[in-house]
């Protein structure tokens, strides 16, 4: 399990602080798929690199803990691991799936050797090179990749394969936790699909924690089992992902469902107007007020705070606390 | 002079690859052939994947590659022959292009309206800095952009939706006829994807300016189009009415594709085939999806598939549709 608890992930600049992320606080269970949803410059990878440990100047933890809970092979014991100390457990308890695996890998180094380097000199020698890329080749072909793959260039491979091998290098000795930043964003819709739908089937075999980044609300319906959807750098709804499809609360949610056209649906479709805030001086109410159909005088002054509304059910709108009268865009007629 | 407005005729552009003596052929784009009608503007959408040679049919649309053999010919000028300086003038004017990636088509160091003002001197041929503002000015407001929004500022001022809005903004200065837009709205998130996408609606309807866009997003291809080809390996493999392709596919790859959409409302079954090396499908002798085609016969293999009409008014490259035989 990973407690994300009151995190505030800041950048510093030359204009000022950036508040990426702010006042953050969820957690991941053990066997499920996460979906982070929302636009670019949301906070979502920030928000990531926070979790996988990867805090680096001029990013830093301003407030707040990420605690990373594993259990002890041997006693089975549960220890609880900071942010901190992350790094130790990459790979075997964390790993990353970034997002361009165009420039991820070293353009002149075989895979296999790229494979090799997630091990240490002590871990090669123990095991053996061999074994070790046999046992690679046995992984790819279970994935249905060439095993020769091994052997080639990134260059010589297409996106698709390339990232289907990222894939593999991340999954391979079965890490507890698994973070995916726009896995499949720059691919195309079959291709996509194939790697989603593996990444699924790998997830259910080995029981591990997915978290996948996505701004393609179809790809979070596709293979997510809960969701947390992020503005501004806020996280301002958490709920199961059928929950969010059917019945979302908050209407930033709402909205980036309903924007988006679909197949065999002619309906006439309006994109969000506006733009988030600057994230250098966010403002004082809810961050999504000057976009949002529902908004008051009230919401540009006072921070909404995320509340359970219903059991697993989260959302930070002031508009939809206990007592407030319901509305839906449908309802509105503005849909 | 032809009904046509745009005509792309037999088209096909072979790159070599290698070296001088191991040379490789690769045909990108394949004998395509389509045509756009005088009158009324439409928006066609050519749909497919990556190394479907969309691109490559795009570039030759806007004269910055030449094909290797085929024509093109838009409104009467040959983009695919040698023009005069003049024509070419005029060839800019009435096509102009819409790229990717709107950050990179414009200089971070350079405000946004630079490029604006050269359009509206050098393609429309603006006389002084008056005409030249009208024109801007329209043209921003046509994109539901307004001056005081946009001149002085840098790229990096604006959201990626927004710029897209100001590149469109610079393209329909020159009062084209047709726009090519190549993944216009790939870049950009998803909830302001509509603002650019109902902008080429606005731009058919209300200014008949034609539109060629080239995408690999299903839905808002289906959303905007009003005719689509749907491109794989070099081939046009379906040609017809947006929505009759995409809500009856009859070529085995636009099922596929539509099956693959990560649609809401609809979850996945099990896993799909995997394309091959892509290199090798071009070299494939018959149909060059053949080799993921849940349909395929040995036919498929060994000989070109043929182009069929339907009756509901659409051209399908397969051999299903004439049980296999060759006609």
């Amino acid at each position: 399990m990973i407690r994300i608890k009151n995190v505030s992930l800041f950048y510093d600049t030359v204009q000022g602080t950036v508040k990426a992320v702010e006042d953050v606080s969820f957690e991941l269970y053990d066997g499920e798929i996460v979906g982070v949803a929302g636009e670019s410059g949301c906070g979502k990878s920030t928000l990531m690199k926070g979790i996988y440990g990867n805090i680096e100047r001029p990013m830093y933890l301003a407030h707040g803990s990420i605690e990373l809970e594993v259990e002890d092979e041997q006693d089975g014991r549960r220890e609880v691991i900071p942010n901190s100390e992350f790094h130790r457990y990459w790979w075997k308890h964390l790993s990353y799936i970034p997002q361009a695996s165009m420039s991820v890998m070293n353009p002149v180094v075989r895979i296999k050797d790229q494979f090799l380097d997630s091990y240490s000199l002590q871990e090669v020698r123990n095991y053996g090179k061999k074994v070790l890329i046999d046992a690679m080749a046995a992984y790819l072909q279970e994935l249905e990749l060439p095993a020769d793959v091994l052997n080639a260039y990134p260059h010589q491979l297409s996106g698709g394969m390339r990232q289907r091998v990222i894939v593999a290098l991340a999954t391979f000795v079965q890490p507890k936790f698994v973070i995916a930043d726009e896995p499949t964003t720059a691919l195309d819709v079959v291709v996509q699909r194939g790697i989603l739908t593996m990444l699924r089937s790998l997830q259910k075999k080995a029981g591990n924690t997915f978290v996948m980044v996505s701004h393609d609300m179809g790809v979070h319906y596709q293979i997510t089992d809960r969701m947390v959807i992020m503005y501004a750098g806020k996280v301002v709804e958490i709920a199961r992902t059928d929950v969010i499809f059917a019945r979302p609360l908050h209407p930033y949610t709402e909205m980036l469902i309903r924007s988006l056209p679909r197949l065999g649906d002619n309906a006439e479709r309006a994109g969000i107007t506006g733009r988030p805030p600057s994230l250098l001086n966010p403002p004082r109410g809810c961050r999504f007020a000057d976009r949002c159909y529902l908004a008051d005088a009230r919401c540009s002054q006072v921070q909404p705070e995320l509340l359970e509304l219903e059991p697993g059910h989260f959302v930070a709108c002031l508009k939809r606390e206990p007592g407030s009268a319901m509305i839906t865009l449908e309802e509105m007629g503005v849909a | 002079m032809s009904d046509k407005f745009l005509e792309i005729q037999a088209v096909t552009k072979i790159y070599r690859t290698g070296g001088l003596l191991a040379s490789t052929k690769l045909t990108a784009v394949d004998q395509v052939t389509l045509a756009l009608d005088k009158g009324k503007a439409q928006i066609l959408s050519i749909v497919g994947e990556s190394g479907s040679g969309k691109t490559t049919l795009a570039r030759m649309v806007l004269r910055l590659i030449l094909p290797t053999s085929g024509e093109i010919v838009v409104d009467g000028i040959r983009a695919s022959g040698t023009l005069t300086r003049a024509q070419v003038k005029e060839f800019r004017r009435k096509v102009q292009p819409i790229f990717q990636n709107p950050f990179e088509s414009f200089s971070a160091r350079k405000t946004v309206d630079t490029y604006l003002f050269e359009t509206a001197r050098n393609v429309w041929g603006a006389k002084n800095k008056q005409e030249a503002h009208a024109a801007v000015d329209q043209a921003l407001v046509n994109v539901g952009l307004s001056a005081e929004r946009v001149i002085g500022r840098y790229p990096n001022q604006f959201s990626g939706g927004e710029l897209q809005r100001v590149s469109v903004a610079r393209a329909i200065i020159p009062h084209p006829e047709l726009l090519v837009a190549d993944e216009p709205v790939s870049m950009i998130d998803a909830s302001l994807r509509m603002n650019v996408v109902n902008l080429f609606k606005k731009l058919r309807d209300e200014f008949n300016i034609n539109i060629l866009y080239i995408t690999h997003d299903l839905s808002t291809a289906y959303y905007v189009s009003d005719l689509i080809a749907i491109m794989y390996r070099g081939n046009i493999v379906e040609y017809g009415p947006a929505t009759t392709v995409l809500t009856q596919p009859a070529h085995p790859y636009t099922e596929l594709l539509l099956d693959s959409v990560a649609k809401i409302g609809e979850k996945w079954s099990e896993l799909v085939r995997m394309p091959d090396m892509e290199t090798k499908e071009y070299g494939y002798v018959g149909c060059k999806f053949a080799g993921r085609c849940p349909y395929v016969r040995d036919i498929c293999r060994q000989v070109k598939p043929p182009l069929v009409k339907t009756e509901d008014g659409r051209e399908v490259l397969c051999f299903k549709l004439t049980d296999y035989q060759v006609p």
